[in-house]
This record gives structure tokens, C-alpha cells and sequence, in this order.
């Protein structure tokens, strides 16, 4: 689903931005972009949804060259943005005018998401909250069944209840053949959700492994004090937590601890 | 060539819809907004008595109204890029650049000279109706396109100045981000003001004996360069903007 192969870019007048990456996954799960602010995460989303043109290397995505912005192509994206712009409309009329562009969109998922989020179809979108905006454009995207949905930043704005409904819902709205690419630096909010983890930091891809696959190879203790044998470990108030070597014992990914092991140089590949 | 990724008729078709459905509130207060500004003005210049003192009464109220109409309609395309957000909106909608170009040509450039048109005849009628109930002794007679047609060669330049100052302020909304109609009469004023130089440069070049043209004449004299200058700017502001238009991206 994406191909990116030697990729490089750059803002005008910037440093490089992105140094020779290449990504390569398949549909059928939820990957996880992590990385700290200013890393490149978004624009990494814009490249790979076309706003952005890289500079050298390939990038293929549903078999088309986003920067072409194909309409075949933009029609199987769904992007959820950061921040975002909506038109003076009802949640309804939103639905009626820009969901003909989406030729997998389904109203009975859209009326099932509205309900499961606690949205109200005939409220102006420009006179609700920050919070229920996401929520609606969530819905929406989730609705269209792109194969490709990209979600930046999605639970910020987000209270408590509804993080834990964003991830029941994307969860159970997903099927094999799309793929979801959440961008957070809240590692917490979508800890569950995840199947894989792409972290990047410096313009590179540090990370780039499936959860089961660290779960199968590392197990993270909280101890009193600092395990001799841990790959990476910290201190909090609970104690030091510690990323040891597997023993048989999968534990719980703590992924707030895994990226702090990632972005201080502990080689977890 | 597959045409399919340059124009596809449902789509366009579909495009319109959805510019129909963000657009028609707004559409509707404008129309109300120039309804009003139209009658007004048209009541008041036919009350003031002056239709006697100026044969071509309405062909220049026509264009007096409809000029600023235009421009100010196309200064005001592509909404969506106004700010960084909207361009991601618009960038992400799926159809494509020669499309959306399209379809905001036809609701800002050609719909509101039909639009424009058929408000001011129907206001001019309606303001003489009223001058004759309120004044029956008016000498005011209504609006006949046969006004229009006495001086063909002037209107058909009046009509292309129109023209060009639309195509301006169309791709003044795509090339500027805040404030694009300010910016774009700004850059026309600034545009306007260089030929008006060039043109009185040039008078000043001319050989002896025209030297004491005045400005009209010289003005007259070398009108042509305006002329294709003019038409040049026409056809690039379009191009101009159709490839600002596919080139915009996430900055």
C-alpha cells in the first residue's frame, strides 16, 4: 500500500527535513507514527498524501505518485488533520456535500459513528466545540472506508471519555484491506490501539517494529532500583521502569518508555 | 491520454453540487446585498432627472454598477485558500485542479455576469416603475437593451476592460493568501499607473511637431501597445492562476 524508497526532503531554504527514508507496509493494520515534536511526523503525512513533493527518491501509494493528487488517488485517502477548516454547515449538510467524493462512503456507518460520539447532525459546524469538530471529521473519515486513513494528532482536543471511544471505534471501524496511520507524540492515547510502531527522529526512521514482535522480544519492569540487565531504563516515581530481554513473561508495552529508550540510543531492532 | 485524470464530467458535475451546497447562502445574501445597491442607486440617479442631460444614461450606469460587481465577486475565488487549513481541505478534495479551476471560473467569472446582468434589468425596471408612481410627470423611459446597441465598438471595449480586471482579480485570489482583493486592486492601481507613464514616456519620445499632443492623444496615438498588452494579460492571468491553482502545496 505505501512504497517509499531512498526519499529525501526539504522545506525551501531548510535543512534537510528527510534523509534517504524508506517505508514499506501493507494494509490490514493501525501503525503508530511516533516521533517528537517538530520531527517531521506531519510532514512524513503530507508527503505520503501528496501535499508535499519529495525531493529524490520514490514514493508509491495505493500504486499512485501522491504528488500528482490523482483524484482516483485522493478519493482512497482520508486524511484527518491537526488543525483544520470547515465551511459554515451543519454536521448534515458537510455529510451531503462531501461525501459524493468518496465512492465507498457509507451513511449507515456515519449515522452509527454520529451516535457512537454523541453528535448532534443538524449543529453548525462553526459553533461546536474543538473537541466535537475532531470527533465529527473522525466520524466522517471513518465513514468514507478509505483504504488509507491518516489521523494527525487525533486525540488532541479530546476528553477523557472520548479517547477511550475514538479507540473503540477506529478499532471496530478498520477492516483487512485499510490501513490507519496515527501520528501522536501522546504515546498514551493510542498504546491499545496500535499494531505497529514507525517512530522517526532526526530526519530517519529509528524505529520501525511490529508490536507483537517487541512484546515477544522485551519485557518492561517497574523495579526499586535499576535492572543490570536492562537494555534501557529510567527513572520515575513509581520506581525504575526497564526495557529487559524476554523471559517468557510478556508484559504490557509501555510506549512512552519505549520511545525514550528509542530517542536515547538504546538499539531495540 | 486518459482524460478521466484531467476531467471527468461526473465528477465536475459532483464538484458543482458541492459548490453549490457550501456556496448558495452566500450566494443569496450577495444577491440581496447588490439588489439593494443596485435599486438604490438606479432610483436615485433616475430621480435626480438626469436621464435628458446623459443619452447614454444607461449603458453607463450599466457599467458603473457591474464593474465593481465583477471584480469585487472574482477577487473573492477560491475561499478555501484563504487560509493554510482551507488549502488543505481543497487540496485533499478529490478532483482535479483543472476541475476545481473550473468550476470556480463558472460560479465567479461567468455566472455573476448573467447574474449581474438580469439584477440590473430587473432593478432598473422596478426603480422606473416606482419613478413613475411616485413622479408621473418624469420624463425617465425604461431600460432598453437598445441603449446598448448604439455604440458597439465602446461597449465591446468597455466589456473586454472588465474582462481583464476580473481575470486579475481571479488570479489575484489564488496567488494572495489575507486581504487578496485589497492586494489585487493594489497591483491594478500600481499596473494602471506604470502604462499611464510608459504611455506619456513615449509621447515625450515622439518627433517634433507632435510634442504638443496632449495627454488624449497620446493616450490615442498609442493605444495599441495597451491594447495587447492588455490581451496578454488577459489570457496569462488566467494561465497564471490555473498553475498557481495545481501548484499550490502545504507550505
Amino acid at each position: 500500500m505505501i512504497n517509499i524508497n531512498q526519499l529525501s526532503f526539504a522545506y525551501k531554504k531548510q535543512p534537510p527535513l528527510f534523509q534517504q527514508i524508506s517505508i514499506e507496509e501493507t494494509a490490514g493494520k493501525i501503525i503508530g507514527l511516533l516521533g517528537k515534536n517538530g520531527a517531521g511526523k506531519t510532514s512524513l503525512l503530507h508527503l505520503i498524501s501528496g501535499l508535499l513533493t519529495p525531493a529524490s527518491g520514490e514514493i508509491s501509494v495505493l500504486n499512485h505518485y501522491p504528488p500528482k493528487r490523482n483524484p482516483n488517488f485522493l478519493n482512497q485517502v482520508y486524511y484527518v488533520p491537526e488543525e483544520f477548516f470547515f465551511p459554515n454547515l451543519t454536521m448534515e449538510a458537510y455529510t451531503n456535500a462531501f461525501a459524493p467524493f468518496y465512492p465507498t462512503f457509507s451513511r449507515e456507518k456515519m449515522n452509527h459513528l454520529m451516535t457512537g460520539f454523541d453528535l448532534q447532525p443538524k449543529l453548525n459546524l462553526n459553533r461546536i466545540s474543538l473537541g466535537q469538530k475532531k470527533k465529527f471529521r473522525i466520524a466522517f473519515g471513518l465513514a468514507t472506508n478509505c483504504p488509507l486513513i491518516i489521523l494527525d494528532e487525533p486525540t488532541n482536543g479530546l476528553d477523557i471519555p472520548s479517547k477511550g471511544i475514538f479507540r473503540k471505534l477506529l478499532a471496530s471501524s478498520l477492516s483487512e484491506n485499510q490501513m490507519a496511520i496515527i501520528s501522536t507524540h501522546q504515546v498514551k492515547d493510542i498504546e491499545t490501539l496500535i499494531d505497529k510502531i514507525l517512530l522517526i527522529d532526526k530526519g530517519k526512521i529509528v524505529f520501525n517494529s511490529y508490536i507483537s514482535t517487541i512484546s515477544d522480544k522485551y519485557e518492561f519492569r517497574v523495579t526499586p532500583t535499576s535492572l543490570e540487565e536492562s537494555v534501557y531504563s529510567e527513572f520515575s516515581v513509581a520506581g525504575y521502569k526497564n526495557i529487559v530481554l524476554g523471559t517468557g513473561n510478556p508484559t504490557e508495552i509501555d510506549l512512552e518508555l519505549l520511545f525514550n529508550a528509542v530517542i536515547n540510543g538504546a538499539n531495540l531492532n | 491520454m486518459n482524460t478521466n485524470k484531467c476531467f471527468s464530467l461526473s465528477r465536475f458535475w459532483t464538484l458543482l453540487k458541492w459548490q453549490w451546497l457550501l456556496e448558495k447562502r452566500s450566494f443569496f445574501l450577495k444577491v440581496v446585498m447588490l439588489s439593494v445597491i443596485y435599486f438604490l442607486y438606479i432610483f436615485l440617479s433616475l430621480g435626480k432627472n438626469t436621464f435628458y442631460r446623459n443619452p447614454a444614461f444607461w449603458e453607463t450606469n450599466f457599467f458603473f454598477l457591474i464593474t465593481p460587481t465583477l471584480i469585487f465577486i472574482a477577487g473573492l475565488s477560491f475561499p478555501f485558500l484563504r487560509s493554510k487549513e482551507g488549502t488543505f481541505e481543497y487540496s485533499m478534495l478529490p478532483a482535479t485542479s483543472f476541475e476545481k479551476y473550473m468550476a470556480e471560473f463558472i460560479f465567479r467569472c461567468i455566472m455573476i455576469w448573467v447574474v449581474s446582468t438580469i439584477l440590473f434589468i430587473i432593478m432598473a425596471e422596478a426603480s422606473y416603475i416606482l419613478i413613475k408612481v411616485i413622479k408621473p410627470t418624469s420624463n425617465a423611459e425604461p431600460f432598453n437593451i437598445k441603449y446598448m446597441e448604439t455604440e458597439q465598438s465602446k461597449i465591446a471595449i468597455s466589456l473586454f476592460y472588465i474582462a481583464l480586471a476580473q481575470s486579475v482579480a481571479f488570479a489575484g485570489a489564488v496567488v494572495f493568501r489575507q486581504q487578496a482583493l485589497l492586494k489585487t486592486i493594489g497591483i491594478i492601481a500600481l499596473f494602471l499607473f506604470l502604462m499611464f507613464q510608459i504611455t506619456l514616456f513615449r509621447g515625450f519620445l515622439m518627433p517634433k511637431g507632435q510634442y504638443n499632443s496632449t495627454i488624449q492623444d497620446i493616450i490615442k496615438e498609442s493605444a495599441i501597445i495597451p491594447v495587447i498588452i492588455m490581451a496578454v494579460t488577459l489570457i496569462t492571468s488566467y494561465l497564471f492562476s490555473y498553475f498557481k491553482l495545481k501548484e499550490k502545496q502545504i507550505a
